[in-house]
């Protein structure tokens, strides 16, 4: 099977007036096709910096990042304009890439309507709620139909009922349209919950501690996977690692 | 006050109030001009030099009809939009370039700032005798007053951008150009707007100081005119039509702002 991504010995190093700071140094990992993989780590220790390498919104230091697919990111806030209503918000990608064909914009109707916001479709942002915004936000990234779709944080912004829903849909949405994800997150229960596989990120300057396969059965989704037994046998098995890599410090 | 109990006390209370507001403010205009014209009959106070409504009116009535005040009007307003539209326009597209080069924008800061410190009327007659006596030196004038204010308070709004929005439309691969029509234009309809607003004074000061230097006809040429030869209801009657032009163009960009702030919820929900 090809890799979606290879991050190859990736070190990354800042530099400003107080002087250089090393955010990550080495990290190899890769992410295969329709495998949902997340990134780990304590706060601050650059999981979003491996994203905006990724998607090339800063280059690496040291290293190679090789890519075989289309990107989407999805973020934490979820950056709706608060002037388009929410057809225009999803539509800004395609607007972009000068992209917009009868086709593209029917794909987009059937976004919406598969994931129940097609009435809403003349609704303005303020309008809505989290969740909702949530979801449009992951349909504006759909839109173009990327292979891999970047989620950096993509629930913490929710209350914490919104956020068991809407990690549900999201994973869905995820598995329906085949897609894979690499899930940036310092939620060890979110991660379990949705991922096949867990890299678990050391503080900095962060390198790829350990990786956990997660044996859940297919078709499996976050509500299952919370009510089995192997949920909190995988959870204690992550935090004492997190754990102990914080001790370490 | 009568306790609140329903929507429909709420909405009477709210339209009382509404009416009692325009009442007051109705009757602050009256006895304004009711006491100026009491005091000036009573010869409590000096009708040479303070005037009083009823002459005014009366001055204004003959200026109508011989057609010379529409002329002055329209000349000044004529120069005032000229100011003020290549003013913000100019303001904004400078504004832009220093927005798209960072370094630019340093190098040119100190300069900006020593710009805006400067009392932009000491310029206005050099710059009268550099543009000519006519309407061109007063429309320069004019947007010598409102371009650096443009340029400094849209450079700033450009930058205070949330910069998430920048980062989501750069993960699309959206060119500078994209993020400035798409998001850093769009983000800022509301603040250039209060641009405007600011201008539309700043316009108008430039325009009669202006015509108070050089000009034969214009707003600014009656009231300087007036008070050379002592007719102060001449002078008054220019101030107080002043006054009314320019909060006719200030409600004008009031309707522009209320279109774009509809414009930001959903149409179905409006009409309910």
């Amino acid at each position: 099977m090809q890799h979606l991504i290879t991050l190859n010995n990736v070190t990354k190093s800042f530099f400003s007036d107080h002087g250089q700071v090393d955010v990550l140094k080495n990290i190899t990992f890769h992410v295969n096709e329709g495998e949902i993989v997340a990134l780990i780590g304590p706060s601050g220790c650059g999981k979003s910096t491996i994203l905006n390498l990724i998607s090339s919104l800063e280059s690496p230091s040291v290293g190679q990042i090789e890519k075989n697919c289309v990107l989407g990111y999805m973020f934490q806030k979820d950056n709706l304009m608060p002037w388009r209503n929410v057809f225009d918000n999803i539509k800004i990608g395609l607007e972009i890439k000068k992209s917009i064909t009868k086709e593209n914009i029917k794909y987009l109707n059937n976004l919406l309507d598969k994931y129940g916001l097609s009435e809403f479709k003349d609704y303005y942002p303020n309008e809505l709620s989290g969740g909702m915004r949530q979801r449009v936000a992951l349909i504006r990234t759909l839109a173009l139909n990327p292979d891999l779709l970047l989620l950096d944080e993509p629930f913490s912004a929710l209350d914490s009922q919104t956020r068991l829903y809407v990690q549900n849909d999201v994973h869905d949405i995820i598995h329906k349209e085949k897609k894979a994800a690499l899930i940036v997150t310092h939620d060890i229960s979110e991660a379990v919950a949705l991922a096949d596989r867990i890299i678990l990120l050391s503080a900095r300057p962060c390198s790829v501690k350990q990786e956990f396969v997660l044996d859940f059965p297919p078709n499996s989704n976050p509500l299952t996977r919370r009510e089995s037994e192997k949920f909190s046998l995988y959870f204690n098995l992550v935090y004492k690692e997190l754990n102990n890599h914080e001790k370490d410090q | 006050m009568k306790k609140i109990n329903s929507l429909s006390d709420y909405q009477k209370a709210k339209k009382k109030r509404k009416i009692t507001n325009i009442i007051i403010q109705l009757s602050i205009l009256v006895i304004f001009f009711g006491g100026w014209e009491m005091l000036a009959n009573f010869n409590i106070i000096n009708e040479f030099l303070i005037s009083k409504p009823s002459a005014i009116y009366n001055l204004f009535i003959t200026y109508i009809a011989s057609g010379q005040l529409m002329n002055h009007i329209g000349i000044s307003v004529y120069e005032t939009l000229l100011g003020l539209i290549i003013g913000t326009v100019l303001g904004f597209i400078i504004a832009t370039i220093l927005y798209l080069s960072d370094r630019l924008a340093q190098i040119l800061d100190p300069y900006l700032v020593v710009l805006n410190a400067l009392p932009k009327t000491a310029l206005a007659p050099i710059l009268i005798i550099w543009a000519g006596t006519g309407v061109r030196g007063i429309v320069v004038v004019s947007i010598s007053l409102s371009i650096v204010i443009t340029i400094i308070s849209c450079y700033s709004y450009f930058k205070n951008i949330d910069e998430s929005l920048i980062k989501m439309m750069k993960t699309f691969n959206a060119t500078k150009l994209q993020i400035l029509f798409k998001v850093i234009y769009p983000a800022n309809i509301a603040n250039l707007l209060s641009v405007i607003k600011i201008n539309i004074g700043l316009a108008w000061i430039g325009v009669i100081v202006g015509e108070f230097l050089v000009s034969r006809s214009g707003i600014g040429y009656l009231v300087v005119y007036g008070g050379q030869v002592f007719r102060l209801d001449l002078v008054m009657m220019g101030v107080i039509i002043l006054s009314i032009i320019a909060l006719l163009m200030y409600e004008i960009v009031n309707l522009i702002e209320y279109y774009f702030r509809r414009k930001k919820t959903h149409k179905k929900r409006l009409d309910k």
